[in-house]
Formats: C-alpha cells, sequence, structure tokens
C-alpha cells in the first residue's frame, strides 16, 4: 500500500533547472517569467521556455507553478494580463501571488488556480480564511508558522497549505522588509532583494555601554526539514517546498533527489527509520549551504538559528563539474564540463535514481581523441564509460 | 487635512489636546509593534482621551501566527468597547477577526504590498461600510496617492514624519549579542542598538528588539512636512506624525505654529524637526530600474528562430551547438550568433556532425551537434536561424 505524502515542490531558476529538477524526482515545479516575481537576477523563463518546460514537465508527470509575487504596482499590472493569459493557455498548474490586486486581475481574466506567495505572510487561520474568499485555493503559509500550527490552518480555514522544507531563510517576516528599497534604491519586494540581511553589522549598545563589532546579526541558518518529514506528513501539509530559484543545478538536483527518495522510502515503508536518513543527510551537506536548522518548524526560532558568520564553503561542499551529454558505444562517456577536473581525480554521477556512481579517470580526452590532463570549463570531454550514467545526469567532485 | 499621532503617556496625550487633535493612537505592548505602554495604562490613556473628546484609534499592528495570534485575540477581546472608537489593522487575519468579532469602525493599514489602486479598490469592497480609513504605503509617490485619493471612496492617510521601519523579525537578534547581566540591568525586554555595516552606504541604522522581534528603521527619518502644499494636492484627508522614539512630542507644537503662520519658509520647518531626512518616494519611485543591470540580457534566448547555445570551441575545428528548439538545422542553414558580450556574426553551415565526428544528416531537439568555427563565438552564445 503507497501512502500519502505531501507533494515535492522544487525550484526551476531556468529551463534547464527545471529539467534537473524533474528528472530528479520533483512532483512540481515553480519557475518565474521574465517580469512580475522577486528574482530579478535569475535567468527565468521567456514564453517559448515556459511552454517547453510545461510540456516537459507535464510530459513527466509534474505540475507547474509560476511566481507571480512581486507587491506589483499598476504599471505591473497593465502589463499583467496579457501574459496571465498566455499562461492559462499553455496550461500551467498555478500561480503563486502575494498582493490582492494581482489575485484580482488574474481571477477576472483567466481561470487560473491561485496559491497564496510566503510574501504575504499569512500566519494563522483568520489570515488563511480571509484569502480563501479572495479566491486562493493554497497557502505557501509564512516560514514562521511551525508545522502544529500549519495543520490547524489546513483543518480550520479548509484551504490546502505549503510550507518551506528546505533553503535560505530570510530573517524578516517576509514582505516585511525594505532594507534595499531605502538603502540601494531596489525593491526587494518586486525582485530587487541586495540582501542586506547577510551584511556584517557592528552594533552598539549606547544605553548600556557595549560594542559588538563584526556581527552577522540578520543572517539566518538554512531550513532543513529532512528530520521532520514525518511531521509534515502526519499534518497532512499539503506541499513541501524547497526554496532555491537562482542556486545550482546541482543543489536543483541533490534537493530533488534527496527529498523524493526520503518520500518514496516513507510511501513504501510508512517511517523513516533507516540509516538511509543518514545518507540523504549527507548529501544535503554536499551542496553549498549556511548551517542547518528547522528554524520554526517544531518550535520557535531561537538564538541558535541566527547563522552568525560570513558565506563561505565547507569543506564538505561539491561542486558540479559538469553534465553527462552522451555515452559513446558503451566506451566513452561525454561530459559538458562546468568545472575543470583532473586526469586521475575521482567524480561522482548523480543518477536520477539509485545510488551515486563514482568514477576514476584514467583519462580525459577532447571529442577530438586527444588526451589531456586537465578538463576546462566550457568544454566537452570524454571520460572513461560510466554504466547506468543518463543524459543530463549532473557530475560533481568534491572541492578541492 | 488632519493631523494624527500616537500617544503613549498622558503628558503626549495632553500635547495632542493642546495642539487640538480630534484622534490618537493608542494601544498596548501585547498588541502593537512598538509602545512599550502597558495594558492597565493604555485603559487609563483611553478613559483620558474620552474625556478630552478625542476618538481614540487603537492600532493593533503586530504580525502573530496562530499559536500566539489566540492570547492576543483574548486580551483584545478584554478592552471595553467604548473606551475605542476605530480599530487599525495591518495583519490580513486580524481584520478578519475583528470584522467578525466587534462593529467597530476599521482603518486598513495598507502600508505593506499594497501598491496598486485594484487591490486597494478590493479591500475598500472587502470591508465594506466598516472602513473609515485606508493607511497608504510610503512607498507610493505624490501622483500616484493623488490618483488613489481620487479613485477612493474611502478616507486616506499617509505617514508624513517620523522613522521608516525597514525590517521586522519575529525573531530576538539583539539579545544574544547583549550580556546577558547588563541586559536585566537595563530592563531587557525593549533593547536598542545602532547598527553600521562596512558593506552598506549607510551608517547608524537605529535597531529595537522587544517581546515581538526586532525592528530596524532607516538612519534618516521620513519628512514631508516641508512639502505641505504638496501634500494638500495630492487629496490626502490625513497625516500621520509618529514620534514614538522621542522623549516626548513638542515638535508637534512647533508644527502647528509654523502652520498657523500666513507663510513659512521649509527649510526653518525642516530644522526645528531636528533630525536628518528623506523624502523617500514621495516624488517618484523608480525602485524597478536597476533591474536590467541584475542580469546578462544577452545570453538570454529570444524565442524567435531560435536555435540553441553554444556548449564549446574548439578552434579552429568545430564548435557544439546544444539545440533547443524544434527548428532544424541543416547543412547551409544561415545562422546569426549573439555572443554575451552582444555582439552579432553571421555564418553559414558548412558541416554537421555528431559527437563521435560521423555526419549528421538532420537534427532533432535536445541533440549536441558540431559544427563549423566562428571566430568571436564563444560558450553561452545564443544561435539563431537567420532568414
Amino acid at each position: 500500500m503507497k501512502r500519502k505524502v505531501p507533494e515535492l515542490l522544487a525550484p526551476a531558476g531556468s529551463l534547464d533547472k527545471l529539467k534537473v529538477a524533474v528528472d530528479y524526482g520533483a512532483n512540481a515545479v515553480y519557475l518565474g517569467g521574465l517580469k512580475f516575481g522577486l528574482r530579478s537576477a535569475a535567468e527565468n523563463f521567456t514564453k517559448q521556455e515556459l511552454r517547453e518546460g510545461v510540456d516537459y514537465a507535464h510530459a513527466k508527470g509534474a505540475l507547474v507553478y509560476v511566481v507571480l509575487n512581486g507587491f506589483l504596482h499598476d504599471k505591473d499590472l497593465d502589463e499583467l494580463g496579457e501574459f496571465i493569459q498566455f499562461l492559462d493557455q499553455i496550461k500551467i498548474d498555478a500561480v503563486i501571488v502575494s498582493d490582492l490586486g494581482t489575485i484580482a486581475t488574474i481571477s477576472e481574466q483567466t481561470n487560473l488556480e491561485i496559491h497564496l506567495s510566503t510574501q504575504a505572510s499569512c500566519l494563522n487561520i483568520d489570515s488563511a480564511r480571509l484569502w480563501k474568499k479572495m479566491g486562493v485555493t493554497r497557502v505557501v503559509v509564512g516560514r514562521e508558522v511551525s508545522i502544529a500550527e500549519a495543520a490547524l490552518i489546513k483543518k480550520e480555514a479548509q484551504i490546502e497549505v505549503e510550507m518551506f522544507v528546505h533553503g535560505s531563510m530570510c530573517m524578516a517576516y517576509s514582505g516585511n522588509c525594505v532594507i534595499s528599497n531605502f538603502t540601494q534604491g531596489r525593491d526587494s519586494n518586486r525582485g530587487g532583494c541586495a540582501h542586506s540581511c547577510r551584511f556584517e553589522y557592528s552594533l552598539d549598545f549606547p544605553k548600556m555601554g557595549l560594542a559588538a563589532k563584526h556581527n552577522y546579526f540578520m543572517s539566518s541558518k538554512d531550513l532543513s526539514g529532512l528530520r521532520v518529514l514525518e511531521e509534515f506528513i502526519a499534518a497532512g501539509i499539503d506541499s513541501i517546498k524547497v526554496e532555491g530559484r537562482m542556486k545550482s543545478h546541482l543543489y536543483a538536483a541533490t534537493m530533488a533527489k534527496v527529498y523524493s527518495q526520503a518520500l518514496d522510502y516513507y510511501e513504501e515503508h510508512g517511517h523513516f527509520l533507516s540509516e538511509k536518513l543518514l545518507e540523504w543527510e549527507d548529501e544535503l551537506k554536499k551542496v553549498t549551504h549556511r548551517t542547518y536548522a528547522q528554524a520554526n518548524l517544531i518550535d520557535k526560532a531561537n538564538a541558535d538559528t541566527i547563522f552568525n558568520e560570513r558565506e563561505h564553503d565547507t569543506e564538505l561542499d561539491y561542486v558540479m563539474v559538469g553534465r553527462v551529454i552522451g555515452q559513446i558505444e558503451d566506451k566513452e562517456t561525454v561530459i559538458e564540463v562546468r568545472n575543470a577536473f583532473n586526469q586521475y581525480d575521482e567524480v561522482e554521477i548523480l543518477p536520477f535514481k539509485g545510488s551515486v556512481l563514482k568514477q576514476g579517470l584514467n583519462h580525459i580526452k577532447l571529442l577530438n581523441g586527444q588526451e589531456i590532463e586537465r578538463s576546462k570549463p566550457s568544454t566537452l570531454v570524454k571520460i572513461p564509460y560510466v554504466c547506468g550514467a543518463e543524459v543530463n545526469n549532473i557530475v560533481r567532485m568534491r572541492k578541492v | 487635512m488632519k493631523f494624527i499621532s500616537y500617544a503613549t503617556n498622558k503628558h503626549d496625550l495632553s500635547l495632542l489636546k493642546e495642539c487640538s487633535y480630534s484622534e490618537v493612537i493608542l494601544s498596548f505592548e501585547d498588541l502593537n509593534r512598538l509602545i512599550k505602554t502597558s495594558y492597565d495604562d493604555f485603559i487609563e490613556l483611553c478613559q483620558m482621551a474620552k474625556t478630552f473628546q478625542m476618538r481614540v484609534i487603537l492600532e493593533w499592528d503586530v504580525l502573530a501566527t496562530e499559536n500566539d495570534f489566540a492570547p492576543k485575540k483574548s486580551l483584545f477581546d478584554s478592552i471595553p468597547a467604548e473606551l475605542y472608537d476605530a480599530i487599525r489593522v495591518q495583519d490580513p487575519g486580524v481584520l478578519e477577526y475583528v470584522l467578525g468579532t466587534t462593529d467597530k469602525p476599521i482603518q486598513f493599514i495598507a502600508e505593506t504590498g499594497n501598491h496598486n489602486l485594484k487591490g486597494l479598490k478590493v479591500w475598500e469592497e472587502y470591508i465594506g461600510h466598516r472602513l473609515e480609513r485606508l493607511v497608504l504605503s510610503i512607498e507610493l509617490n505624490k501622483d500616484k496617492i493623488k490618483e488613489y485619493t481620487c479613485a477612493l471612496k474611502t478616507p486616506t492617510e499617509l505617514l508624513v514624519a517620523g522613522r521608516v521601519l525597514l525590517f521586522y523579525s519575529p525573531r530576538k537578534l539583539l539579545s544574544p549579542l547583549a550580556l546577558s547581566e547588563a541586559k536585566a540591568e537595563y530592563g531587557g525586554s525593549f533593547l536598542e542598538a545602532v547598527g553600521s555595516s562596512e558593506e552598506s552606504p549607510h551608517k547608524g541604522f537605529p535597531l529595537v528588539e522587544n517581546q515581538h522581534g526586532t525592528f530596524m528603521f532607516h538612519i534618516k527619518d521620513l519628512f514631508l512636512l516641508d512639502r505641505y502644499e504638496q501634500l494638500e494636492q495630492t487629496g490626502l484627508d490625513w497625516l500621520r506624525i509618529d514620534l514614538r522614539d522621542r522623549q516626548d512630542l513638542s515638535f508637534l507644537k512647533t508644527l502647528h505654529e509654523f502652520l498657523a503662520k500666513p507663510s513659512f519658509h521649509s527649510d526653518d520647518l525642516k530644522e526645528a524637526y531636528g533630525k536628518e531626512v528623506i523624502r523617500g518616494y514621495f516624488q517618484t519611485n523608480k525602485s524597478d530600474v536597476l533591474f536590467k543591470k541584475l542580469k546578462n540580457y544577452r545570453v538570454q534566448r529570444k524565442d524567435e528562430a531560435y536555435i540553441g547555445e553554444v556548449v564549446e570551441i574548439a578552434k579552429p575545428e568545430y564548435m557544439a551547438l546544444e539545440l533547443k528548439s524544434h527548428l532544424h538545422l541543416k547543412k547551409d542553414s544561415q545562422l546569426k550568433i549573439i555572443n554575451p558580450n552582444g555582439k552579432e556574426f553571421f555564418c553559414k553551415v558548412h558541416f554537421l556532425k555528431d559527437l563521435a565526428f560521423d555526419d549528421l544528416p538532420k537534427t532533432h531537439k535536445g541533440q549536441l551537434v558540431l559544427m563549423n568555427y566562428m571566430g568571436g563565438v564563444w560558450p553561452k552564445s545564443q544561435v539563431y536561424l537567420d532568414s
């Protein structure tokens, strides 16, 4: 018997990343068009890419949600109509919205399903009830909401609930930070966040005669809910979401693979009592991340959830060195190189399902057969044949 | 235009009375983000305001998750209804609650994330006859404000002098940095600090931590009173002055003395305010114009005639393309290639081969193909059919 588990919703910062997330097991992806979202610096999707992305995801049984979650101004709304009609036409599965004017525009002009963005900071039952009356079918609750509180919201407001399970965290209530707006002239709530919360600050407490130099007091540790997946399931949370449209292909692959494996395991066994949990945790540590914490998922986030460090790589971090783009006659595997690696290095190939494939590189060749000692980014190279590798598998290596 | 302000003690309230304020915003520490007033003192202030025949606006602006919301509801329910005249709310959950449990007029704080007329009209429609005022966002410029005040049925209000809240977190971010003994000595429940970062051009952000979390403010106050005539032209009904960070409200007396004069120099008023000030977005809001610089649009594909992307250059033998569209590539196709610097190149396909260097008669989407090298083109260049 398969047990009910939440939808795994992964970020897709580009069409390539959408394919990565879907191929590695995400049930749904969220992405942005060229406007109206909160990630102006992400690659985002042109209309044709959106169409292709929807076709690709749907063909593999995954859903596509499009973010329109900026706090839109009048001139943005003026341009929105044509875009949402296009989204309706290509049959995306929902839009993620944070602004009432946007909701009204979408409701008037399309039949699109509307999810409320976490940006709207829906924190309690009454708030969810109000948004439901406005036409919202799902709320992505604020990241301050615990799993237990989210369960109450779902039950009492009779609405689908989505929660973040993994990724970077805003320290502020989402939508309630305008540091970038007033210090850098970039609207953080329309895609221009300058991440001022990650800056180093020196603080003075004048009334106390204290000074605290060199702090990252507004920088939050990253969220990881892997250890409490069972609580999400018991609470009946409809969708668990991974943050990170700006993050790497390796991140997209790792998140989709780990969390989908974990949910699959639960579907089959009804528990997480497995050594695999440690394996999955190790995998999550291999992508660049800040220290993990459970933030507000169980208890209120306390002082321990402040990262208070400069952003840095750790020795555990892996880097994506390329992706598989073909196999030649079961003799060699062709890789598009993204980061350089050397002859005799060991690379790891992340298959869509199953365990990591390790491959020592006793040779690296250019396509024309010339042997080289070190690969270069943005080249195609042949490495010894990796049995089980498929096109678009991510290739990674421990950072040196 | 009328003025409204906060009172946090009897002295403030008397001063507002003296300045002929008809309304006052009152609240207490459990329902308000920044007010330190206790529940009992709040009740006393409400009673005093009643004797002054001032309307009391109860402000409930804290954000709260479900478990924290329930006790706040109880506290709110315990306030004698005759002590206040209207409720000012921001969280949609609080709005929903007060709509269902009271019949008081509502002043809705639409300061966060309400930057379009359509949304404001939906709030107007939803709250209906109970909506007494809309508090507009300081991110709207004067032209937008004018447009909105004409189009809305509801009276409007704007912050015209006071601190600009930049950041509101439920987490306590200052106390971990302050010594616990010193914290106890200074009361502990309301910590204040000043923060500066080498990575920001602005130094000295005021910070407050209290039971609701941590708040950061702009280093300068918003001040629009020196543009009083422009404010009048916007059609705003109410101007809010928020001096809760000051010892007293004496500036209000000064302000009204200025306003009583037939004319005054706006710089004198600004000087009398006594702090460094900004006008924020009142003149214009161009906070989206820098977005264009956040990424390289040249490596973003255009949909029309798109073929794919260059993934490798092997000078002078070949270049490898990843075909990303349904358009077919064949020998003799004419191509336009745009490199990441935006430079355009035109070339003809002389050969097409697969990864094993075998000739390809035709191509398909997703395929990796090798074609003749073209100088000036490098990986991430975007390839289009040039018809």
